[in-house]
């Protein structure tokens, strides 16, 4: 039994959807997901629906009652998931790999823009006793932590955050939805926030809905001609204390990433793997995912990504999208914004400077104060 | 138009007094106390922090604070200069995560130096008027 994507729809990526409600987003999405899909209709060929979402971020207690109508869902086998969007795709995965679902539809939203006070919605995931007393005043100051411990370990400077903030832009003005792609933007004349952290070293927020259609392998070909293959799919929650996560490399993503690999029987991810998209919210993420998924020895990604391997026509282009820091963190939806750009690079509605596109890799992170990564392994 | 077009809300969510547990109310009285201690687990015999009622490496129930030496090292820091929304602060803050010599974990709290660095040995500046939250550590400073 294999499973693949049978179709693809995305809605909003704007810094604020002003005319649409975050259920009006997600029906869009779903419109064209199954529009992609060959025209599915959600009401008689779907068997479950998987929706990733978090309560804080909808501002709405017990937001899973929202999920199944704005997607089709009603009086059907509806399921919610405290995660990133890539966990509902393992979710999805496994149900089909169990052979009572043929078709489910994965679902994610995000509108960021309701949200007047999101430091402190951010600062409410972390420790009601050992952290939040603290009542620190930017919750990117927690990832500014992991940055110094991790550059400081491995010899990453400035230049080398950089090199990834230059790239994310450059390649994100190639990507219609990279709303904050912006080549050329000078990263040392950006203002520090937290040390070693500057403004262009943090993406920022952004409005969006994806759709995606999953199928087994026994009904796929009637919804689409060119299925993408899930051939892994895998995560890992470090711990729930900040304070005992390792602060220098995210053992959570490795975890994830071998996990995927084992499944898609991949044993050499650097040479195996043609492209990947990578969390990289803060741009010192991309260089420690790449090496937690294994593109790059622990501590190398910096020399690598400064001779240009993860370039669009790189050895391994990385983040061909420009990643969260061109496109945004839609919160939940933030694996499968990654996941979705991959998948159009792989059927090649999207041309991108790739070389290999059989074999993508995709990574998703839900930000601080987590500990929880996703890896997803495709294949034409 | 954007009053028929947003519905203003504001979440109640000040209103929750958060249980801190056998194992954490015993830390939190000893912060009271003006003591530092961590959680020991009598089967790893590991000590951690912050404590809690089950040892995060081997699932056994941790009964026992053991304190500890009040100067940790700092292990990585931040100098915060703007908020969230990207305003300069009206002033700069450190924020560290030190760790404690033979403790699993450490905490997160600020620390007071012009010149703060990694591997740097810190005390904490204890409140004289304590009511038994992580906070009654004002910050940490240079030992």
């Amino acid at each position: 039994m294999r499973v693949g994507i049978a179709g693809v729809g995305w809605f909003g990526f704007q810094p604020e959807v002003v005319d649409y409600s975050f259920r009006e987003m997600m029906f869009k999405a779903a419109q064209r997901a199954y529009e992609d899909a060959g025209g599915l209709d959600p009401r008689k060929d779907v068997d479950a629906f998987v929706s990733c979402q978090e309560d804080f971020w909808e501002g709405i207690a017990i937001s899973d009652e929202f999920a199944p109508d704005p997607v089709g869902g009603a009086m059907k086998s509806v399921y919610t998931v405290a995660g990133d969007g890539l966990q509902c795709v393992g979710q999805a995965y496994m149900m089909i790999k169990s052979g009572l679902f043929d078709v489910v539809v994965v679902e994610s939203h995000a509108k960021p823009s309701d949200i007047i006070t999101l430091n402190d919605v951010m600062l409410f995931a972390t420790d009601p006793i050992s952290i939040r007393p603290l009542d620190i005043g930017n919750a990117h100051a927690l990832a500014a932590l992991e940055a110094r411990a991790y550059m400081h370990k491995y010899g990453v400077t400035e230049e080398h955050l950089e090199a990834v903030v230059e790239k994310a832009h450059r390649a994100g003005a190639k990507n219609p939805r990279a709303v904050y792609a912006s080549p050329g933007r000078s990263r040392s004349s950006s203002p520090v926030v937290a040390d070693p952290l500057r403004d262009a070293d943090i993406a920022k927020f952004v409005d969006a809905a994806v759709v995606v259609v999953l199928a087994s392998d026994r009904v796929i070909r009637d919804y689409t001609d060119a299925p993408v293959w899930v051939d892994g799919a895998w995560w890992s929650t470090e711990i729930s204390s900040l304070e005992l996560h390792d602060w220098s490399f995210p053992v959570h993503a490795r975890e994830a990433a071998d996990g995927a690999y084992a499944q898609a029987k991949i044993t050499d991810p650097a040479k195996e793997v043609g492209f990947a998209e990578v969390d990289n919210r803060y741009s010192f993420k991309e260089l420690q995912h790449v090496e937690a998924l294994r593109l790059a020895p622990v501590g190398a990604a910096k020399d690598l990504m400064a001779d240009g391997a993860f370039c669009p026509g790189g050895r391994l282009p990385v983040n061909l999208s420009g990643g969260a820091l061109a496109e945004g963190v839609p919160f939940e939806v933030h694996g499968l914004a990654r996941l979705s750009y991959a998948v159009a690079v792989m059927r090649g509605d999207i041309k991108a400077q790739v070389d290999r596109r059989e074999v993508a890799v995709i990574h998703s992170w839900r930000g601080v104060p987590t500990t929880t990564s996703v890896v997803v392994v495709l294949r034409t | 138009m954007r009053r028929v077009k947003y519905f203003p809300e504001v979440m109640e969510i000040e209103a929750y007094v958060y249980t801190a547990g056998p194992v954490g109310t015993k830390w939190l009285e000893a912060l009271k106390a003006g003591k530092l201690m961590a959680a020991y687990c009598p089967k790893c015999g590991r000590l951690f922090l912050p404590p809690k009622m089950y040892c995060p490496y081997d699932f056994e129930e941790v009964k026992e604070l053991r304190e500890i030496a009040p100067v940790g090292v700092v292990e990585s820091y931040t100098v915060i200069e703007r908020d969230f929304n990207g305003e300069p602060l009206k002033e700069k803050r450190v924020l560290a995560f030190i760790k404690f010599p033979g403790v699993e974990g450490g905490l997160i709290h600020y620390v007071k130096a012009d010149k703060p660095r990694i591997g740097m040995r810190v005390r904490p500046k204890w409140r004289d008027e304590r009511r038994g939250l992580v906070t009654d550590i004002e910050y940490f400073e240079e030992a």
